[in-house]
């Protein structure tokens, strides 16, 4: 009888650690840097393991915050139209008025000891605008070409509004050309640049260990070493962050907000976010039907998504871009709101009075399944059945984006640089990343008039103009804006949210005030 | 004259079987929790509406506490934690059935096959079992469900095929020793079929170890389908799962940690249930323990 009751005991452990088990996740065993008096080591968090270490092989933002400390741009955009110089001193644009032509700085050694050179700017810049992964910031660019030996040429393929914007973005990388010819795997995985921090190693799925360059030509980073640290599940990370196994959560979920807030050990700030969580269809299947991307629109309440999937923290989206550009269009109000009335008659209008059926896949990350859970039970409400299936990120965007193989869903995606010409790629007629099928000559003539035009007015007329067509034809369905918040211990400095997700951990320090954060 | 007889017999061996279980109390209590259940999922037919109650969101509702206008409180879409409950036992208990008989019947008759011929066929079906046996059955269901695809369906095929070698296992093992008893010569010297002989008197006659196992069975099947759903390979949102809800609840454990406690507690009063009603059911049929 005993025994019995031992194994009920058992059972209830078992189930009770079944509830548990998500918490206790990766545990640390080299790190105690919140108590440590020597705090020479940071560790940050990040949400998945980086397919590469260099930013241009990669769309992204996880690549980036590593690839951002190991290797330098030309220059770095302060997000308001204004530039700092980093590999390049100075910048003009050509006579032509189009091309711009950089001064390198003098000098600047690659972690392997190798100076920088112009045929290394020329190489890198090309490599990367013939490559696959950057083409919503290489997409107007034509090449780079070498003018002397501290000269370099950006040609574009017509006069290009953002062109200064796009070189700052964190794909433009700067690497050592005769070291990525050797062997370009091995580079992507041992990538050597310019910047504050040089790589030391990466094991998979755990971690990814910099130290500090100390022949950077800039100020030297304060903080000596850097461990991103990997956490799939940021709850667990949250937790991590309350014990000290980490000193920064990168990506704190809203459900531990508060959590984070109220701990006095711990500082959370948060701003305003480039990210913007949008539903999309592809207009090559039955949503090529307008009124059946109406009834959507029309089914779907916003306002109940943000709460139910962000806490509520944010604001509903009236486009894909995020608020605080200077183009967009705050008071924008949006043409098709929530009314399942509307939307059940629109669905009948269009063959679908008796329900209609559709399956949605999507990642399996809580920003992405939960709204779209939320929007399964609106559209339910509607006769529209959703049946969602959860897919492994590489295996989502192979589906999804490779092959176009859907009809309706929904993604969370952070804007690279601060233009609304960074979705050019995804919606004008033809475009490499249009999986969407987005075909409107409406749509493609505001697109470029933003493109091409120097008129600042008329710039932000014509992204005005792009908001105003995707709404009014439903070409997309935008639902919030979120925000981007980020939590530190205390002691530590110089860390502000970036709208981007766009850190130089080399302005961070502890805080001994001995060294003075770089700029 | 003589089948009546037999007929008695078996009866008064039944009852024998029932006194020793009713004296067991944690069986006992197994199959008052059991009962609890079957009643909680009944009662769900009546008073839980699924549109409104159990997928239907409401957000100025949620993340209510339990107690006041919701029993068990609301989850964070605003949806009533108690109907999604009563709904959920009907999936899980359902699943554990279903998965248990489904596994049972094809592993029974490939067990009593290879049990009752022995020889060749018992070495070309027990080996074939082998190689199903040598991969661990969790990674087996995974598997499965990752080629198929998650779903309810699935997972049941998943989880059936997952489980056929070890009931073919169990039922050879209990089948053997009664092949080799006189009764069954006897019935094969009386040009009695194959077919017949299996049914009729070879599987009532090993019947008592394969109903335990496949109780106990249902107890790990049901907990496997919590957990296979708990990793997002299981039962498909909206679908109330237990196991679904644990892993829905547990970014809020912090605060509201009645999210997971709940499910958490519905998933251990079912897999205790049947865990007692198997060991009972053990310990009642077996013959040593006769008094």
């Amino acid at each position: 009888m005993k025994k019995k009751f031992l194994g009920a005991a058992l059972l209830m452990a078992a189930v009770l650690m079944l509830t548990g088990c998500s918490s206790s996740g990766q545990g640390s065993s080299q790190t105690d840097a919140a108590t440590a008096a020597d705090r020479d080591t940071i560790n940050v968090e990040i949400n998945s393991d980086p397919s590469v270490l260099c930013g241009g092989f990669a769309a992204n933002s996880v690549v980036n915050i590593v690839s951002d400390q190991i290797y330098d741009r030309l220059l770095i955009s302060n997000g308001d139209g204004t530039y700092e110089p980093s590999l390049a001193t100075e910048w003009e644009t050509d006579a032509n008025g189009k091309d711009i032509i950089f001064t390198l700085r003098e000098g600047v050694k690659f972690h392997n000891g190798e100076t920088m050179t112009a045929d290394d700017v020329v190489f890198s810049f090309n490599e990367i605008i013939n490559g696959a992964y950057a083409t919503t910031a290489t997409s107007a660019m034509d090449h780079m070409e070498k003018i002397d030996d501290n000269h370099v040429k950006l040609v574009f393929k017509q006069v290009y509004g953002p062109a200064l914007e796009v070189t700052a973005t964190s794909y433009m990388c700067v690497f050592p050309k005769a070291y990525y010819e050797e062997d370009p795997d091995a580079f992507l995985r041992n990538p050597i640049g310019t910047g504050p921090y040089k790589f030391v190693e990466w094991t998979s799925g755990d971690h990814i260990s910099l130290t500090r360059n100390d022949d950077y030509f800039g100020d030297p980073a304060p903080i000596k070493n850097v461990n991103f640290k990997i956490y799939i599940d940021s709850s667990v990370a949250a937790i991590a962050l309350e014990n000290g196994e980490i000193d920064v959560l990168t990506n704190p979920l809203q459900t531990d907000r508060a959590n984070l807030m109220n701990n006095e050990n711990l500082v959370y700030k948060e701003t305003e976010s480039a990210q913007v969580t949008w539903a999309f269809f592809n207009l090559d299947s039955r949503f090529q039907d307008e009124r059946l991307r109406e009834a959507f629109h029309y089914a779907i309440d916003r306002q109940a998504v943000l709460e139910g999937a962000m806490e509520g923290v944010g604001t509903v989206a009236n486009s894909m871009f995020p608020n605080f550009l200077e183009a967009s269009d705050p008071d924008y109000q949006i043409s098709h709101p929530y009314d399942p009335e509307k939307a059940k008659e629109l669905l009948a209008e269009a063959g679908y009075g008796d329900g209609m059926e559709i399956n949605v896949k999507t990642r399996e990350l809580t920003n992405y399944y939960r709204p779209l859970e939320i929007i399964q039970a609106q559209l339910a409400q509607v006769g529209v059945t959703m049946t969602l299936d959860k897919l492994e990120s590489n295996a989502w965007t192979n589906d999804v984006f490779r092959t176009s193989n859907f009809e309706f869903n929904l993604i969370s995606t952070t804007l690279g640089f601060p233009d609304f010409d960074e979705r050019y790629a995804l919606f004008v007629t033809g475009q490499p990343q249009n999986f969407y099928n987005v075909a409107d000559p409406e749509l493609d003539a505001a697109f470029n008039t933003n493109r091409s035009s120097t008129d600042r007015d008329e710039r932000i007329q014509a992204c005005h103009d792009i908001i105003r067509i995707m709404d009014e034809k439903c070409l997309i369905l935008p639902l919030y804006c979120n925000m981007r918040g980020i939590a530190y211990q205390k002691g530590l400095e110089g860390i502000e949210p970036n709208p981007y997700y766009n850190y130089a951990i080399s302005d961070w320090s502890w805080g001994t005030g001995d060294t003075a954060a770089a700029e | 004259m003589k089948k009546q007889n037999e007929k008695k017999e078996h009866e008064s061996q039944l009852s024998m079987i029932w006194r020793r279980f009713y004296r067991n109390k944690s069986a006992m209590l197994g199959l008052g929790l059991l009962a609890f259940l079957i009643i909680a999922t009944l009662l769900g037919f009546f008073i839980v509406d699924y549109n409104t109650d159990v997928v239907g969101m409401d957000m100025a509702q949620r993340l209510q506490a339990p107690g006041g206008g919701h029993l068990f409180g609301t989850d964070q879409y605003g949806r009533d934690i108690f109907a999604r409950i009563l709904y959920g036992a009907r999936i899980s208990l359902t699943m554990g059935v279903v998965i248990i008989v489904i596994s049972f019947t094809i592993g029974g008759i490939i067990g009593s096959v290879s049990g009752y011929y022995g020889g060749f066929v018992d070495n070309i079906l027990m080996r074939i079992m082998d190689i199903f046996y040598a991969i661990p059955y969790n990674l087996f269901a995974i598997c499965i469900v990752a080629a198929l695809g998650s779903g309810m369906i699935n997972l049941v095929a998943a989880m059936s095929i997952a489980l056929i070698p070890m009931f073919s296992r169990v039922v050879r093992s209990a089948v053997l020793p009664v092949c080799s008893q006189e009764y069954i010569e006897s019935a094969r010297a009386c040009g009695t079929s194959d077919l017949r002989i299996i049914v009729k008197h070879v599987l009532p006659n090993a019947i008592g170890p394969i109903i335990v196992h496949a109780t106990l069975n249902i107890a790990d099947t049901i907990k496997a389908v919590a957990g296979l759903s708990f990793i997002g390979l299981g039962i498909a949102s909206p679908l109330p799962e237990w196991g679904a809800m644990l892993t829905e609840g547990k970014n809020y454990i912090r605060e509201y940690p009645y999210l997971v406690i709940i499910p958490g507690v519905a998933i251990m009063i079912a897999a205790m249930s049947f865990n007692l009603i198997g060991d009972g059911l053990r310990d009642a049929l077996d013959p040593r323990l006769k008094n």
